[in-house]
């Protein structure tokens, strides 16, 4: 059975949150994986062993909310490759997944508000200028933060999709800690070069421990080097925690299949909302069921906020 | 009035009706359609991003946590070695010490974010900085084990020297040579047929009154044996001195968006510091590097373009700059402190003794400059299924040097001027160093600094052609114009292979740039097309398999190194040679060395006869690179990634340094002169350019070759539970006709001197690790949710292993009797010995039996670096654990223990190479010295926010 341990870190907040709606948590599933395909009526739901209710359950069938962030600073063959890509990609999506698009170079910032206007998209995809810094790192908080809003107030499934070409070396801060004292022939400091960077993710992988938004993301080009080896098992990690999933692309022909393995996985994504009314303690295990099957899902869990 | 207006309203109203207008009906009210839930998303969105600040339109939100634009973040850092965490050194411990000395401080802060002014300026959407400071501070314990001179040598005593087989070594009295009566040409000079006769001083020892009074004086700055570990009062000297480094160095960068598509970037730092190297021994005489201060500037200035969602331009302007002062103190008056006269400059001279540790430095003050200028414009687009780009830069070096070389002067000792002349084993160099008989000696006697320009332009362009989705095609063209370089003032000059020498009418004469109708270069200018062509192959559409297929073309510029070669004339290198370095020497330092024989500057053509001119290539080659590659990546199931690379490059006309060309050398066909070869003046009439002792080519010419093939195999895997491994294996062999410690054998026929690299390391092998312990919040063990979370929480551990096989040995013989012909003269094989030792190890790492010291006037028929039997391999293995604190949200401690070397590891010394003659062997020929290595600890400790 899988089971899924949630650290409840600030059990004072309990009744502060309680106030203001009920204390749940939501797990997401990979519609993928799942075969035969859910009941959305049959899931049921245990806490620490005893049953909890489920409070509400939102599968492929219903409305979709994807946010599109355009993290593309690199290669214009990659670039106009996943241009391409998403927009084929997005003009077979139902007609109840309307679609947003935010870029995230300096900061996160709307290009196109959520809409089911399939051309408008795809301009706003095509017109996008492929420059500067990279900014997933910096603005992945802001846009989890977007959707866990648009999840908290209304009653649509909201997915993050990041489409990326950034290289760690391409980020404004310093994570790949470089040689500032060129002289200094005994530093070993950088023996471990992928330190900050995973440092980094640990960081984000906790603040993004309370959002309920699934991220997922789409790498146009992998890099072999270290300490990109490392920027990028942390992107996986981050997107893996969240329920969602990643793809990296080794070259220009991976692409158009990786977007639409990736947006496939967004648009049909499950998100089951729990009750956690009983949680005594700080930590809980929450098992997830369809029918009489286990199903396997990814939650994020913190009472902090 | 009023009933007038309605009565015409009336009639417009019925005529309008009349002619077929229509009454529009009020619009009836409705009730609004229910918003669907997507369409209240869209509504919420607005409203959220809104809020969030990431609409154009709307307030930046600067707070932490869901804020839209990146709020100030950085760093606070501390590294910590100290010698009382680590493990004494292998070396260190063999040589019967007990600790080592490290004290070592790594400290600095990084922080970046929007730069915001209050009431000046906010750039929170459009301008950012990143500032990184470090410090270092430290101190470390070098250590160092040579051969000094025995105290009864010291004076003069070499009753208890011995040679490398032990056996009594004597020294001649050079006063007493004389023509052996009953010699014959016809035959080898033996110690039964000896050319001139040579009397060994009384008990091997030499009267105090035949010691050179400044030899004296200098043995006073030399250090006293401290060690045994031998053999035969061998590795006697055991240096263990602090090397302090204190550096400081920051990075700032700031980006601003100047509009939604232009965009300015900028990238500066600098770094300053001072490097006191350890000391051999604590006098003037020390014979180690300089300190050094030193510092660094760079500036970097982008400008980037979006035309278009399909078009960039780029612009760019990069300077660098950095200046390195390096020298010592207290060489004030050191010429006069041993009595050594001469146009010297003061400091003090470089005594070099074959076997013993030297004294003096090469370069006792040095200062280096140099500013780089990039500027680089670029321009990419997309054309269909093309992607084109074309791009040009212009480079600029300025490279300003003040390196006078030897300036107190060099002088040389071997033990010819005290042997049995002809006879090896014989005579030993320091005698002569006491006696004050100098093989040779040089100096640089140098005015002005030396100020060299130089320019590059390169054109590129090229296209990556999508013929499909699953098969990319690109070539790449590109061209590199680099005029020559030139000296500031002319101060420029070379040889010329073709200019007549007016001494004796040969070809070989001094030029200068700029003068008598020549440029101000000395060299052609450059134009080097350059290609590369690739192609990433999805095979059968499976886009989880890429096969990618690469050749490239390339030529390298020619570097302006720091110094100030090829500027002879203008630089005065006396240079002073023993007429026969068996009979006669070339100086005595009693005498001090000659005065200058012109005064500087000094242009005319014959300024540079008789001494190591400076030679520069005036043909335009410069080094070409081709390679080619095929590999081939695949994704498996279960995270696993595997790729296979296969690799092959060569190259040609590599620069190479003096070691490995020699235009000015003796053909090895004159070997048959044997002893006659010892006459200078003999020696000079077989050279090619007899007016010149030799070329200093410094590290510029183009002769030398190579070829690699190498495979790698590269394996990466990624778990659930939080494991990452990634593991390399490379088999390689590197083939060159240049490389090794010795230099080559036959400068004209280099085709001899195909080996492999010195340096080629045919395995090796690395795996490196991270684990996310499973421990903690949201892990599977020890979930505590009390005050034990903090203790579990948050612990990794990271791993790097690397095992290397070893180098390939080169062998060398004891004695170089070729009478000067070879400068690196290799050993024989013996025809039917096995190379190879059962149950190989530091006792006996090869079989010196299988080699053998050349005979005299003779080359070795061994190759320059041996096939098979290589070094002893390494290995080493660093191990990090890290603790994650969370001391807010926003706040994170990490404490960091990283070993170095952790298993403390020693890997063993390279094995003596040197094979002594049958008659007096090397005992120690095969066998390691002592092991290398140790653990060292550094704690960290970094704080972000």
């Amino acid at each position: 059975m899988r089971t899924f341990l949630l650290a409840l870190l600030v059990p004072c907040l309990l009744s502060a949150a309680e106030g203001r709606r009920p204390l749940r948590t939501q797990l997401r599933v990979a519609a993928a994986e799942q075969d035969p395909p859910l009941d959305s009526a049959a899931f049921k739901a245990t806490l620490d062993g005893n049953p909890t209710k489920v409070l509400r359950v939102r599968g492929p069938k219903d409305d979709l909310i994807l946010l599109i962030v355009l993290d593309l600073t690199g290669d214009l063959t990659l670039v106009d490759a996943a241009r391409n890509a998403l927009t084929e990609r997005i003009a077979a999506l139902p007609k109840n997944n309307w679609v947003a698009v935010l870029k995230s170079q300096d900061i996160l910032q709307v290009i196109q508000d959520p809409s089911p206007d399939r051309d408008r998209v795809a301009v706003a995809i095509r017109d996008y200028a492929p420059t500067g810094k990279a900014g997933l790192l910096t603005t992945i908080e802001s846009a989890a933060s977007l959707g866990d809003g648009l999840l908290g107030r209304t009653n649509v499934r909201v997915a993050v999709l990041y489409v990326t070409d950034s290289n760690i070396y391409n980020y404004r801060e310093d994570f790949t800690n470089p040689v500032i004292n060129s002289s200094d022939s005994r530093d070993l400091s950088r023996r471990f070069p992928d330190q900050l960077i995973r440092e980094k993710i640990q960081k984000l992988s906790d603040s993004l421990a309370a959002s309920e938004t699934p991220l997922f993301f789409v790498h146009l080009n992998y890099f072999s080097d270290p300490i990109n080896e490392a920027y990028q098992r942390g992107l996986m990690q981050l997107v893996e925690e969240s329920g969602g999933a990643g793809a990296f692309c080794r070259s220009r022909g991976e692409i158009p299949d990786a977007v639409e393995k990736i947006v496939a996985a967004a648009a049909t994504h499950w998100s089951v909302a729990v009750e956690l009314r009983s949680v005594k303690s700080r930590t809980a295990t929450v098992d997830l069921s369809n029918g009489d099957r286990d199903v396997r899902a990814r939650a994020r869990f913190s009472l902090r906020k | 009035m009023r009933h007038s207006t309605r009565w015409l309203a009336a009639c417009v109203l019925s005529a309008a009706v009349a002619l077929g207008w229509q009454q529009p009906q009020r619009p009836r009210t409705q009730p609004p359609k229910p918003q669907s839930e997507l369409e209240r998303a869209v509504d919420e969105f607005k409203v959220l991003t809104r809020d969030l600040g990431l609409r154009p339109d709307a307030p930046v939100k600067r707070a932490r946590g869901g804020a839209s634009s990146p709020s100030w973040h950085g760093r606070l850092f501390e590294n910590f070695r100290n010698d009382k965490l680590d493990a004494t050194p292998h070396e260190v411990v063999q040589r019967g010490g007990s600790r080592n000395l490290l004290r070592r401080n790594q400290f600095g802060f990084n922080f970046g974010g929007p730069v915001v002014i209050p009431k000046l300026y906010d750039g929170s959407r459009k301008t950012f900085f990143n500032v990184s400071y470090e410090g270092v501070r430290e101190r470390i314990g070098r250590s160092f084990l040579n051969t000094v001179a025995i105290p009864e040598e010291r004076t003069g005593n070499f009753s208890k020297t011995v040679d490398s087989a032990g056996n009594p070594l004597p020294v001649y009295d050079p006063q007493s040579t004389r023509p052996n009566p009953s010699f014959n040409p016809a035959s080898p000079v033996t110690e039964g047929n000896l050319q001139y006769l040579r009397d060994p001083f009384p008990d091997n020892r030499i009267a105090a009154n035949r010691l050179d009074p400044v030899a004296v004086k200098a043995v006073s700055y030399y250090p006293l044996p401290n060690s045994n570990a031998g053999p035969f009062y061998r590795n006697n000297y055991f240096v263990f001195s602090p090397e302090t480094n204190h550096a400081n160095g920051m990075i700032l960068k700031l980006d601003h968006s100047l509009t939604e598509r232009q965009r300015l970037t900028f990238n500066g730092s600098f770094t300053n510091g001072k490097a006191v190297a350890p000391r051999y021994f604590d006098t003037i005489a020390d014979s180690n590097s300089n300190d050094r201060d030193f510092n660094a500037r760079r500036a970097a200035l982008d400008w980037t373009f979006t035309k278009s969602a399909a078009t960039i331009h780029t612009l760019s302007a990069d300077v660098q700059s950095d200046r390195s002062v390096a020298g010592r103190d207290g060489q004030q008056n050191a010429l006069a402190a041993i009595g050594l006269g001469g146009p010297l400059r003061d400091a003090f001279p470089v005594f070099r003794y074959s076997g013993y540790l030297g004294m003096g430095r090469n370069n006792p003050l040095s200062v280096g400059s140099h500013n780089y200028f990039y500027f680089t414009g670029a321009f990419s687009t997309r054309r269909g299924k093309h992607r084109l780009r074309a791009s040009g830069q212009y480079r600029r070096y300025q490279v300003n040097a003040y390196l006078p070389e030897n300036p107190a002067g060099a002088f040389q000792f071997g033990s010819s001027i005290t042997s049995l002349p002809g006879i090896v084993n014989t005579g030993h160099p320091w005698a002569g160093f006491l006696l004050g008989l100098s093989e040779s000696a040089s100096a640089t006697v140098v005015d002005n600094p030396s100020y060299w320009r130089g320019r590059y332009f390169r054109l590129q362009a090229s296209d990556s052609y999508e013929y499909s989705k699953n098969l990319t095609f690109s070539v790449t063209f590109a061209t590199e114009v680099s005029p020559p370089r030139v000296e500031k003032y002319d101060r420029f000059a070379s040889v010329s292979l073709d200019a007549m020498n007016p001494f004796n009418n040969h070809p070989g004469a001094l030029v200068f740039a700029n003068r008598d109708g020549r440029g101000r270069s000395l060299q052609p200018a450059r134009i080097r097309p350059e290609t590369s062509f690739g192609l990433a192959w999805n095979p059968r559409g499976n886009a989880k398999s890429v096969v990618r297929l690469s050749y490239g073309l390339s030529y390298s510029s020619v570097p302006i190194y720091t110094t100030q070669w090829a500027t002879q004339g203008f630089v005065g290198i006396p240079t002073v040679i023993s007429p026969n370095i068996q009979l006669q020497p070339a100086l005595r330092l009693v005498d001090g060395f000659p005065a200058l024989p012109r005064p500087l500057p000094d242009l005319r053509p014959d300024a540079g006869n008789f001494t190591n001119a400076d030679l520069v290539d005036a043909s335009g080659t410069v080094p070409m690179y081709q390679s080619a590659g095929l590999s081939f990546e695949r994704e498996l199931p279960a995270q696993l990634i595997v790729a296979i690379n296969l690799g092959h490059a060569r190259g040609q006309h590599l620069f190479v340094s003096n070691s490995a060309a020699n235009p000015n050398a003796i053909p090895l066909s004159n070997l048959v002169y044997r002893d006659a070869l010892n006459n200078e003046a003999f020696r000079r009439t077989l050279r090619p350019y007899p007016q010149y002792q030799r070329f200093d080519v410094f590290s510029s010419w183009p002769a030398g070759n190579y070829k690699r093939n190498a495979a790698v195999f590269r394996m990466e895997k990624r778990s659930s539970s939080g494991l990452t491994l990634n593991a390399t294996y490379e088999f390689s062999k590197q083939m060159d006709d240049y490389s090794g410690p010795y230099g080559i054998q036959d400068f004209y026929h280099r085709q001899n001197e195909w080996a492999l690299t010195s340096s080629n390391n045919p395995h090796r092998l690395a795996l490196s690790f991270a684990y996310e312990l499973p421990i903690g919040s949201k892990k599977a063990l020890l979930t505590y949710s009390d005050w034990r979370r903090h203790f579990v929480d948050g612990w990794s551990i990271s791993g790097i292993t690397s095992v290397s096989s070893g180098e390939p040995l080169a062998l060398r013989p004891q004695f170089n009797n070729t009478g000067g012909l070879v400068d690196s003269l290799r050993v024989n094989l013996v025809p039917g010995v096995d190379p190879n030792v059962p149950d190989q190890g530091p006792g006996l790492w090869f079989n010196p039996a299988a080699f053998e010291q050349p005979a005299d006037f003779t080359l070795g028929n061994g190759p320059r670096t041996h096939p098979h039997i290589l070094t002893p391999g390494g290995q080493n293995h660093d191990l990090s654990v890290t603790k994650r604190f969370a001391v807010t949200t926003e706040s994170v401690v990490e404490l960091t223990a990283t070993g170095f070397n952790f298993t403390n590891t020693g890997n063993w010394a390279d094995p003596d190479t040197m094979i002594g003659p049958a008659s007096a062997p090397n005992v120690n020929a095969g066998k390691i010295i002592g092991s290398r290595g140790g653990r060292v600890i550094q704690v960290g400790m970094r704080l972000s926010f």
